[in-house]
């Protein structure tokens, strides 16, 4: 009898607890947004195995910085170093002209869509560097999309529509307000200073290159700053 | 209940003595140490980089002594009769199992304590910001997540007579439990009505890991609101309570 009671109370239990169960997964079903896209709608163009398997494991931000690596290999520092003119101005020699920069950086955001740093330096580098608006341009709506509270990818909107109306003096206003947040990518800085040389304005530009050499932790931006302060 | 904290106890120091545990945690922190190698060459996002490698890492070591572990708890004693030896006593077998369930989560819990250890101690040395509030919630959420996996290792390792169908098919819930999005995604785009409710049957049935995945979304922590860190604690203890009431059930009734 006993024995029989204590079975009815487990079995009470379980189904307490298989319950619970079911109402928490339907709760959670209700209030958990999944925060990135499915697979199928990722278009990967340039998607390597190793993505795929990030993706399938659950280790999309992991997967997202490997992809950001293959980024800065394939737009290398030192390749940049090594194809500047005197002045630390970014050379184009790569055969390509860089054409998979865009894919590349569509797979990192398309992988985390929450990576901001990567939208704000991938639009400058494809405006700033390579004068390929659109796809800056396109590359900084899908972060709009994505993040629309991460208000400062209007700033930088804003600064690439200035550039293509060649309106440099207001390019230069809005860069000046992006430059202030800690999250701004060196490479805009470094966009900045040399707008105050090409203005003639060599105090302002020399006070970024400062900056520039005292905050960035990219080894290639720092020599660069110092060529640009020794010149 | 002394007798269910002796067997925890004594399950923790025995895989304490193992030397694959000295040796998983030592390859753990080495794979940690590595991301300052990554962090070299990912520019401006260095730190992003050292707390996904480390965050990535502590989940994997953590999933492989959970894994090894969870088989070594019964079917590696009952290939060795050292089970015998316990059972003998006067101890009962949910006392037995829950104990041995209890012990290997307090190993887990060392271990992820010490991986995280070593990721805050890098990130230290390195001079990157920490967001504490975020790690500590990641980490936590890894560990609910060991604690789920390890109750389906246990329950399928009393079905199974094989220490490796275990671990595939424990590796293999893990990996869906992480696909379930997909499998939901896959599931609407069906038309037929069979495989669309089997589809839509196995999202629900299976554990869906990417509830617990907050080291994945630490930029979009916004979406997680402390309603939903409840739920997802209760879905964690609910999910793993049954299963190892399940497990005990199997285990009663098992020969050994």
């Amino acid at each position: 009898m006993k024995v029989g009671f204590a079975a009815n109370h487990k079995f009470w239990f379980i189904l307490l607890l298989l319950g619970i169960l079911v109402v928490t997964r339907i709760k959670l079903e209700k209030n958990f947004v999944h925060p990135f896209p499915s697979i199928k709608n990722l278009n990967l163009k340039e998607a390597s195995f190793l993505n795929f398997w990030g993706i399938l494991l659950g280790f999309r931000r992991l997967s997202a910085d490997l992809a950001w690596i293959r980024i800065l290999q394939y737009y290398g520092t030192h390749e940049e170093e090594e194809n500047q003119d005197v002045r630390g101005e970014h050379i184009c020699l790569k055969e390509d002209g860089y054409k998979k920069l865009f894919p590349l950086f569509q797979l990192v955001v398309r992988l985390d869509p929450y990576f901001h740093f990567a939208y704000l330096y991938g639009s400058g580098i494809l405006a700033y560097n390579h004068e390929r608006y659109n796809e800056a341009v396109s590359l900084l709506e899908e972060g709009v999309n994505n993040c629309p509270k991460y208000w400062k990818f209007n700033f930088y909107l804003a600064a690439i529509g200035y550039k293509i109306k060649k309106q440099e003096n207001k390019v230069i206003d809005l860069l000046e307000k992006v430059v202030k947040y800690p999250d701004c990518p060196v490479m805009i800085k470094s966009v900045l200073a040399q707008l105050y040389e090409k203005k003639l304005q060599f105090n302002k530009a020399k006070q970024m290159w400062e900056n520039i050499l005292r905050t960035s932790k990219d080894r290639g931006y720092k020599e660069k700053a110092k060529k640009h302060l020794q010149y | 209940m002394r007798k269910l904290w002796v067997v925890a106890y004594y399950t923790a120091i025995e895989s304490i003595r193992n030397k694959v545990f000295y040796i998983t945690l030592l390859f753990a922190l080495i794979v940690i140490s590595s991301s300052i190698v990554f962090s070299q060459i990912s520019g401006e996002v260095a730190g992003r980089v050292i707390v996904d490698v480390g965050l990535g890492a502590i989940e994997l070591f953590a999933l492989l002594i959970a894994i090894f572990g969870v088989v070594r708890l019964i079917i590696q004693e009952i290939e060795n009769r050292t089970i015998s030896v316990v059972l003998s006593k006067p101890i009962k077998r949910s006392t037995y199992l829950l104990g041995k369930y209890i012990g290997m989560s307090g190993i887990i819990f060392l271990n992820i304590l010490i991986m995280f250890s070593g990721l805050v101690l890098l990130l230290l040395v390195k001079g990157e910001e920490i967001v504490l509030n975020s790690l500590v919630l990641a980490v936590s959420f890894v560990f609910l997540k060991m604690l789920l996996i390890m109750a389906i290792g246990l329950f399928f390792s009393l079905f199974s007579t094989s220490s490796v169908s275990t671990i595939a098919v424990t590796f293999m819930i893990w990996v869906l439990g992480h696909f379930s999005n997909e499998i939901k995604f896959l599931s609407e785009g069906m038309t037929m009505f069979l495989s669309k409710f089997l589809m839509k049957g196995l999202y629900y049935i299976l554990p869906n890991f990417q509830y617990f995945n907050f080291r994945d979304f630490l930029e979009c922590s916004f979406l997680f609101s402390g309603i939903n860190i409840f739920l997802v604690i209760v879905y964690a203890v609910t999910y793993s309570a049954i299963l190892i009431g399940f497990s005990i059930f199997l285990f009663s009734r098992r020969e050994v």
